[in-house]
């Protein structure tokens, strides 16, 4: 009795030493390059192409104005020395409304273009991310860290050897992608 | 027995640091920043002399405009304009240059560094060696506990190594 007892015992030990040493492997980390693979992506270079297209589109809407603008300036030099003060300080103002005006619109542009990738891109994020999703899964990761942020910063400044061969799940995330 | 690699795997070590403070206490990084500031200064003055020289010539046509054919005033305008593109080119330029500049001072340097950091890494068995803010200075690590910060933070480290300490 007392023998069984010790051996339970050595087994509940043991059992609970197994429990304790799988709850430490929980945390699994992993890392991928989103950058990377994006850049990959067929569909990226359709989707840079579109988005060139778009800007220069707006460049030269903007472009246009900024020469219209710059014509009605010079109209008003010609002729500042022969109209009323009424008549110049009218025009003045027009001019000064129409140069903010073209100020505001090259933020706006600034911001459609912004918009623009952003609609063009994040399908192809939202399908890279899945692929991460399913990768993460397989190999039971409790995270995944981005390597580097969006201004080129270093998240992950070193992984060792080992840790680039089993945590690294760029290449992984690209073959769920067929991008191999 | 076959709990080891178990155990050994569970045993994730990451580390982290400020690549910023490290460059910042190398005296290679000041040597740097005084001569991309040098170079700044240079071209900067230079830009302003031809800026100068740019306005002298508009005040001088501004002069002499009303005794100018149409043709001219137009020949006139279109120099001028040119010249004031090629400024805008050369302030693009300068600041292009001194990227480059830059990157390449500085790139010696940040390899040193990357050896230090693996030299620290592999001597402290870290798998993982995270980066602990942006160069903005956004925080990745928002919170690291008191423990973390005396075993894990090798930013010291890494700079002793560097400077033979």
């Amino acid at each position: 009795m007392i023998k069984r007892s010790i051996a339970l015992g050595i087994i509940a030990l043991f059992l609970g030493f197994v429990t304790q040493t799988s709850h430490a492997q929980d945390l699994k980390i992993g890392y991928v390059d989103p950058q990377a693979i994006l850049q990959k992506m067929p569909a990226m270079a359709a989707v840079q192409k579109k988005l060139q297209n778009f800007a220069d589109k707006k460049k030269k809407e903007y472009a246009d104005k900024q020469a219209n603008f710059r014509e009605e300036v010079q109209k008003f030099q010609q002729k500042s020395a022969v109209i009323s003060d009424d008549a110049k300080k009218k025009e003045q103002q027009h001019l000064q409304q129409m140069s903010q005006e073209l100020q505001q619109l090259q933020s706006q542009y600034q911001q459609d273009i912004q918009k623009k990738q952003s609609d063009l891109v994040s399908p192809l994020l939202n399908q890279i991310q899945d692929a991460i999703n399913q990768v993460a899964k397989e190999m039971n990761l409790t995270y995944v860290f981005n390597t580097t942020t969006s201004n080129g910063d270093y998240i992950i400044l070193y992984a060792s050897d080992s840790a680039q061969k089993k945590y690294n799940i760029t290449d992984k995330v690209m073959s769920k992608l067929n991008l191999d | 027995m076959f709990l080891l690699p178990g155990l050994s795997q569970a045993q994730l070590r990451i580390g982290y640091m400020s690549p910023q403070k490290v460059l910042n206490a190398l005296p290679e990084t000041s040597a740097i920043q005084k001569k991309l500031n040098t170079y700044l200064q240079q071209k900067q003055a230079d830009f302003s002399k031809k800026q100068a020289d740019l306005q002298s010539q508009v005040e001088t046509y501004q002069k002499k405009k009303a005794s100018l054919s149409k043709e001219e005033d137009q020949k006139e305008q279109q120099r001028l304009t040119k010249i004031n593109q090629s400024l805008d080119q050369y302030r693009q330029q300068i600041s292009q240059d001194l990227q480059k500049k830059r990157s390449q001072l500085l790139g010696p340097v940040l390899d040193k560094v990357n050896g230090a950091i693996k030299d620290v890494a592999d001597s402290m068995k870290l798998d993982f060696v995270f980066n602990k803010e942006t160069d903005q200075g956004e925080s990745i690590l928002m919170y690291v506990s008191q423990t973390g910060e005396q075993k894990y933070d090798i930013t010291q480290k890494v700079i002793d190594k560097l400077t033979n300490k």
